[in-house]
């Protein structure tokens, strides 16, 4: 199992109304290839701060500090042009609001072709297949009419996955999900989910995950990280981390979630007393 | 989609009834006898009672008032906007005919400055925020708009007229003579505008489609011509749209300043006149081309945003 | 609220300029060192000096006098034009809001067509109809500029009014008038200010801009607007007599719509920060 990326001593700064404040505080984290690291905590913790900074997407605003090595290099301070050329191609992202992270005014099928017409010197025709094959690896039918569909006629789980598509079909090194399932229900996210174990079961790209929720990352996760206030309060094998919480924070998000589900069943089956278990 | 426009287009009819009973009203309330003041001002050495009572019956004045105002409105729909009562000779169509065409050049032109100035300042302004550029076109922005526009336009035949002897003062005979109307019309709407795009530019580049599109490694010219200038123009199609009918009746107090014998001017000679036809006339001119610009620039927008297609079904 | 507002220093500065020119228009007869209408043809286009701080117009008048006593319908009748004009436009708008129903509909339609035409135009037709001097031009704004205030105070007004506390103050028998009063207007007051404070910019142009014109102020009144109109005359042998009217005017204006830039941004956090 080869290192994808390496993370050591990532600091991220802003500069607000003239007062520095820390987002992230001193990360350091590995990820494999064919692995999949979790980064769990709640909204404002920095987890989506520390990705943004590794795939420079933060503006210049906010100072980052530290290594982020990635193929040899490392991303941090690199310049804006090359950075930019690994993103979308050796990196990919899924973001959060599938809704609206397309261009309203612009049909998904030339929204997908941008991506493929910016990094590889394919012709229109080869595009266009591979919008065929993203739509048909994502089972989503009547691709002809879907290419030319606009984003907000299509329902936010066929979103994501053209997103998840989209992200793939370029072949990555290093596949970066924020908190993809959050803007979905639940059973779109249940499918989400799978997709997201078939990617990992290739053994190929490495994954990082980044999730509020627990129940997800539980499925999908190998290693976990627990974010808080910009720092690291636990890290570990998911499996380690929920049923042994180390510091008393990820204590603290277990009992949580353990009371929710708790009463979640009391109310569905009133009068059996069920145990949850992570 | 056509079901919206036909609404549309009814919706705007009570608005256009209660626009042109405005513009009559208008006639009934001058203080003094419409029959009287037309004698007067046709300099008729004695006014008699008699004549007075053979104006107002000649006028049609002594009907009711409704039926005087769908008489009015049916002269209205035929083209006929009555007689100047400065000179009888001449009709108010015929007057405003003479007139528009200057002003519509005017406008025009100004337009065309519109365009070409605010466009690209507006988008070189907000994809170069807080630059030294930045910072002195919204120093001029904001000290235009302060302006009187008739004070800029002083300034301006000062210098280039005067000072510089580049263009002729005022008056009317060629394009020379356009530019600097023209020029001056479009100072406010420039401002305005590169203020209104350079907004709506600050404000797209904050959505997440731009954060998605930079995630996946696009250029910024491309995310920039590609997505963003197509939705910030889009909620800027109104408001330039809307400016023509605007840019059209503000053209009065620069006909002033150029000595431009465009309707502006007319309006203005008649309210010294008390030509109240022609005012009327040019009031209900000007408030018909704002509703039907209104309405028109209300389905292009519809018709340009496919999610308010959407709704429409 | 009104602390950040005291705190930016912008809003400040345009606050203290607008101040002073009150305080000046004011204190004109006071402070000017001459009689604004004496005219004295031997004197004209004289040079700036102690005797005469912004020199004489064309007709021997002391600029500095006029431009002081100018800034009363300058100023001053704008101050009244928009009194009137929010006075108005609050009372159509709070009923409009308010008591819904068929007098929403009513005046809702009145504001429709009011809405309709530029500005400008109808406060000229206004004029041609009612004659040309001062409260005219008053009359005028206020009749054309109602409609805007109106429509924006029915818009909050109608959010408003089914908010938690309105509600708890009618079950607990309020009367319209006190809600309208009491509750209503804070809660509206924010955005009132800034639409006012714009618009006073607006207001001072268009008084200037019919003064110009002739339809405004009447010769020999002194007046920034009809300054300028005699300054135009004289254009091409003293360009200078277009300085001191237009700059101010250019000043005050902008110090109006510099308070209302300020006033939105305390009002709305989230601008500030872009």
């Amino acid at each position: 199992m080869s290192t994808v990326l390496t993370v050591n001593n990532l600091t991220v700064k802003v500069t607000e109304k003239k007062q520095m404040k820390t987002l992230v505080a001193d990360m350091s984290f590995t990820v494999a290839a064919g692995q999949c690291l979790g980064i769990l905590g709640e909204s404002g913790s920095g987890k989506s701060m520390t990705c943004k900074a590794i795939t420079g997407l933060l503006d210049r605003s906010f100072h980052s500090d530290g290594e982020a090595i990635f193929s040899g290099s490392n991303l941090i301070g690199m310049e804006p042009n090359v950075l930019r050329k690994i993103r979308g191609k050796d990196i990919c992202m899924i973001l959060q609001n599938p809704m609206t992270s397309f261009d309203p005014l612009c049909r998904i099928g030339a929204q997908m072709a941008e991506g493929m017409a910016a990094h590889t010197e394919l012709s229109k025709v080869s595009i266009k297949e591979r919008c065929f094959s993203i739509l048909d690896r994502m089972q989503i039918r009547n691709p002809e009419e879907v290419l030319l569909k606009y984003p907000h006629q299509l329902s936010g789980g066929m979103l994501q996955r053209i997103m998840i598509g989209m992200a793939l079909v370029m072949e990555p090194k290093l596949l970066i999900a924020d908190e993809p399932t959050t803007a979905l229900d639940s059973i779109t996210q249940y499918s989400v989910v799978e997709e997201f174990k078939k990617i990992k079961e290739n053994n190929r790209v490495g994954m990082i995950f980044i999730s509020h929720d627990l129940g997800v990352l539980s499925q999908i996760a190998d290693d976990v990280i627990v974010m808080h206030n910009a720092k690291i309060m636990q890290r570990g094998k998911t499996k380690a981390v929920m049923t042994n919480p180390g510091d008393e924070y990820t204590k603290f998000l277990l009992a949580k979630k353990k009371a929710v589900m708790q009463k979640f069943y009391q109310v569905l089956n009133p009068g059996n007393e069920v145990s949850v278990c992570s | 989609m056509r079901y919206y426009i036909i609404k549309r287009m009814l919706a705007t009819v009570p608005l256009l009834l209660g626009i042109t009973f405005l513009c009559f009203v208008f006639i009934d309330l001058i203080p003094s006898d419409p029959a009287e003041v037309v004698l007067r001002v046709r300099q008729i050495a004695i006014i008699t009672e008699a004549d007075i009572a053979q104006m107002r019956a000649d006028l049609g004045l002594d009907d009711p008032f409704f039926v005087r105002y769908f008489r009015w409105l049916g002269d209205c729909l035929q083209g006929n906007l009555g007689i100047s009562y400065v000179n009888p000779t001449r009709t108010v169509v015929g007057e405003l005919a003479r007139c528009l065409p200057a002003t519509l050049q005017l406008a025009g032109l100004s337009l065309v400055f519109v365009i070409i100035l605010s466009l690209p300042i507006g988008i070189l302004s907000a994809v170069y925020k807080d630059s030294w550029f930045d910072r002195i076109i919204r120093g001029i922005v904001f000290l235009t708009t302060a302006m009187p526009v008739y004070w800029a336009g002083l300034l301006l035949m000062w210098l280039l007229a005067i000072k510089l002897s580049l263009l002729p003062t005022s008056g009317s005979g060629g394009f020379q003579h356009l530019l600097m109307p023209a020029f001056t019309v479009s100072l406010t709407y420039i401002s305005t505008y590169i203020r209104l795009i350079r907004n709506n530019i600050l404000e797209n580049m904050k959505q997440d489609y731009v954060l998605y599109a930079n995630a996946r490694g696009l250029s910024q010219r491309s995310i920039l011509f590609n997505h963003i200038l197509k939705n910030s123009l889009q909620s800027c199609i109104t408001a330039i749209g809307m400016s023509i009918p605007q840019l059209i009746s503000g053209t009065i107090v620069v006909e002033n300043v150029f000595a431009w014998p465009g309707v502006g001017q007319l309006c203005i000679t008649s309210i010294f006149n008390r030509d109240y036809p022609i005012i009327q006339a040019y009031v209900l001119l000007v408030g018909v081309l704002f509703v039907v610009f209104n309405l028109i620039f209300d389905i292009i927008q519809m018709a340009a945003d496919p999610r308010l297609r959407k709704e429409l079904g | 609220m009104l602390k950040r507002l005291l705190h930016n220093k912008m809003a400040m500065v345009c606050v203290g300029f607008i101040l002073m020119i009150v305080l000046l228009g004011l204190l004109a007869p006071v402070l000017a060192p001459h009689d604004p209408y004496y005219n004295n043809i031997l004197n004209k286009f004289q040079a700036p000096s102690l005797e005469y701080p912004l020199g004489t117009d064309n007709l021997g008048r002391c600029v500095f006098s006029r431009m002081l006593y100018g800034v009363r319908p300058t100023l001053f009748l704008s101050f009244l034009t928009m009194a009137g004009t929010i006075g108005l436009g609050l009372l159509m708008g709070l009923l409009a809001g308010y008591l819904k129903g068929k007098v929403d509909e009513v005046i809702m339609r009145i504001i429709d067509i009011m809405l309709s035409f530029p500005s400008q135009i109808m406060v000229l037709a206004v004029i041609a109809l009612l004659g040309v001097n001062i409260q005219n031009v008053i009359i005028a704004n206020v009749f054309i500029k109602w409609a805007w205030y109106a429509r924006m105070i029915r818009t909050s007004v109608v959010q408003y009014t089914d908010s938690g506390f309105i509600l708890f103050a009618k079950s607990i028998g309020h009367n319209t008038p006190y809600i309208l009063w009491h509750h209503m207007l804070p809660c509206i007051a924010s955005e009132l200010v800034v639409l006012a404070s714009l618009d006073m910019g607006w207001a001072i142009l268009n008084i200037s801009t019919l003064s110009f014109l002739g339809l405004g102020v009447q010769a020999p009144i002194p007046e920034w607007g009809a300054m300028l109109s005699e300054a135009k005359n004289v254009m091409a042998s003293r360009p200078e007599q277009m300085l001191v009217p237009g700059v101010s005017l250019m000043l005050l204006v902008a110090a109006f719509n510099m308070l209302g830039d300020c006033l939105r941004d305390v009002m709305d956090p989230k601008e500030a920060r872009s």
